[in-house]
């Protein structure tokens, strides 16, 4: 049994929090995705406000990370998102990740949201099950749509 | 025929709601619709708002709205959320839908975020169609995930 603190995310811990995106990104073959740097985190995090961020704590060690931020359903109000969960590989089965998940849903809890909510990609069949019996629901018939900088350009006429 | 594109003011907000009502309604979810013009009020003004709205206007009356916010991506930074992007629907052809759009894109390019980001719905091909002209691109493999109020409280009890 892995002995663990789920905790709030301070700014110093932010490299950490970098290592741990960019072994999930490393994990999904897209290592130059990541254009963020800690400095970034810790702005827009820290300064901004922009997101909160848990950690699991293994002695001082990060092995594990969930990153949220609310957003505005214009059927529900404010609602809690869950940007990432990510657990680091060697510590997969260790109740990091329940516990980090169970941190985020009582957080969404505490701020009195009528939602909190997240994306799973579809091969992720272990995931999705695990979330719908938490009660969570799938949405299956949406769409995700993303513009990136040269899609904006392209309609601004620059 | 004067079209405007302009920012929502306090006022616009009985207006901005009657549009959100009517899409539900529209979508056979007219229950749906859960909050209020006070919490309009009280999550997109203020010191720190949740959102900001576009509001179309067509000889001074509001036909659509576009709601919009910034969300965090780890991997881009901030990037701009379009929520709702609504059109009266006597009014749909008008243009008035393009021009929010645009406005959208414009914000998204003034913010200096990476990513303008939104959902569709799978069946619906025409706007589909419409964001992969534009230069969007429609990612099929992810499903949104959704823990509602009740799911909440009673995965929380368990402990």
């Amino acid at each position: 049994m892995t002995d663990f603190t789920i905790r709030e995310a301070r700014k110093e811990d932010m490299p950490q929090v970098l290592e741990l995106i960019k072994e999930l990104a490393a994990y999904e073959n897209a290592s130059n995705e990541v254009e963020i740097k800690v400095e970034d985190l810790e702005k827009e995090g820290f300064e901004e406000g922009n997101f909160k961020c848990f950690v699991a704590d293994v002695n001082g060690k990060l092995e594990g990370m969930a990153l949220v931020y609310f957003r505005f359903s214009t059927w529900k109000g404010r609602t809690v998102h869950l940007e990432d969960l990510i657990v680091r590989e060697s510590m997969r089965g260790t109740g990091l990740g329940g516990a980090l998940y169970r941190r985020v849903v009582q957080y969404g809890h505490e701020n009195g949201v009528r939602r909190v909510e997240w994306v799973v990609s579809e091969g992720n069949k272990n995931a999705i099950e695990f979330y719908e019996n938490t009660g969570a629901d799938i949405k299956r018939n949406w769409y995700t749509v993303h513009m990136d900088e040269t899609g904006i350009r392209k309609n601004i006429g620059e | 025929m004067e079209k405007t594109i302009r920012k929502f003011r306090k006022e616009d907000l009985p207006q901005i709601l009657e549009l959100i009502q009517e899409l539900a309604h529209f979508e056979k979810e007219p229950d749906a619709v859960e909050i209020d013009v006070s919490i309009l009020e009280k999550e997109g003004m203020g010191e720190n708002p949740l959102f900001t709205c576009f509001i179309a206007e067509l000889n001074n009356k509001i036909e659509g709205m576009a709601l919009v916010y910034f969300r965090f991506s780890t991997w881009k930074g901030r990037t701009v959320h379009l929520e709702d992007l609504i059109i009266r629907k006597e009014m749909r052809g008008t243009g008035l839908g393009s021009a929010l759009y645009k406005k959208v894109i414009e914000y998204a390019l003034e913010q200096g975020v990476k990513r303008c980001e939104w959902v569709v719905l799978d069946w619906n091909t025409p706007a589909i169609d419409f964001y992969e002209r534009s230069g969007a691109t429609i990612l099929k493999d992810w499903h949104l995930v959704q823990m509602d109020e009740n799911a909440m409280k009673k995965y929380l009890n368990q402990f």
